[in-house]
């Protein structure tokens, strides 16, 4: 039987590393942006293990902070996505290397 | 009881994390990281965070996840069926993440967290109110003019450009 800490330490570590992994390894642009919302999710998870022993609840206020940044993050994201679609026809990684309208 | 759950949601959580990884169908993605989020946030009432849990379902399996199916969907040619979407730098990723997992092992074990008891409090709804408008008023005020800003912004991204 593991301390509930460390098993939720762990699952937070797991997360981020799914989402560097994601990050790096994945060829479209929606794909990696799942990857910085795993990212995200794993340091709230750190965030909200840590505040779960912690009366006042600080980590949990910082929670949902980084969930409020998180939605604006993605929404600017995937509007701009859109714009590069529009533009080039493709959202492949290697394909968008050119800087000029 | 608890721990039942606790080892069933991180469970949840592996899976669909490590299927997120080796998938390549891209509404398989969105749909597991639906499953991920809706578990991370069982996760969180296991640790006396039932609102954040309740925002993480609204927000993320609610808002994020319709957003990113939006995004698929909008940015998908319509001569492909499925989108499939290839890997590279598997060598490269997999180091990178073995090097950070390590780091992580190595800080976790050389901290003094000592085992603690995970309370479960009640009225949490009741302080964090208090909490956003007194101690994190600023915070509050500045995430407020931030939606607004994104609110504008994404709109004017989204419109077509006239000269585009």
């Amino acid at each position: 039987m593991l301390d509930p800490i460390i098993f939720g330490l762990m699952i937070g570590a797991f997360l981020f590393c799914t989402g560097i992994l994601i990050v790096i390894i994945k060829k479209n642009a929606i794909f990696v942006m799942i990857g910085i919302e795993l990212m995200l999710n794993g340091a709230n998870v750190n965030l909200v293990v840590f505040s779960g022993s912690d009366p006042n609840i600080q980590g949990q206020l910082m929670g949902i902070f980084v969930v409020v940044l998180a939605a604006a993050e993605s929404v600017v994201a995937l509007a701009i996505m859109l714009n590069i679609f529009r533009h080039f026809q493709t959202l492949d990684l290697n394909s968008l290397k050119k800087l000029k309208h | 009881m608890t721990e039942v759950w606790m080892y069933f949601f991180g469970l949840l959580i592996l899976i669909s994390g490590l299927t997120l990884i080796f998938t390549e169908n891209l509404i398989y993605a969105a749909f597991l990281l639906a499953l991920c989020l809706l578990s991370i946030a069982g996760f969180y009432v296991i640790y006396n965070g039932s609102f954040l849990a309740v925002i993480q379902i609204l927000i993320y399996a609610g808002g994020i996840l319709i957003l990113i199916a939006f995004g698929i969907m909008l940015t998908k040619r319509s001569s492909e069926g499925k989108v499939i979407v290839g890997s590279h730098l598997l060598f490269f990723g997999f180091l990178v993440t073995l090097g950070i997992a390590l780091l992580i092992y190595a800080l976790v074990g050389s901290s003094p967290i000592g085992p603690q008891e995970i309370l479960q409090t009640t009225g949490q709804i009741r302080e964090i109110g208090i909490r956003f408008l007194t101690q994190y008023i600023l915070a509050f005020e500045l995430i407020a003019f931030l939606l607004l800003v994104v609110l504008v912004g994404a709109s004017y991204l989204g419109k077509k450009s006239q000269h585009a």
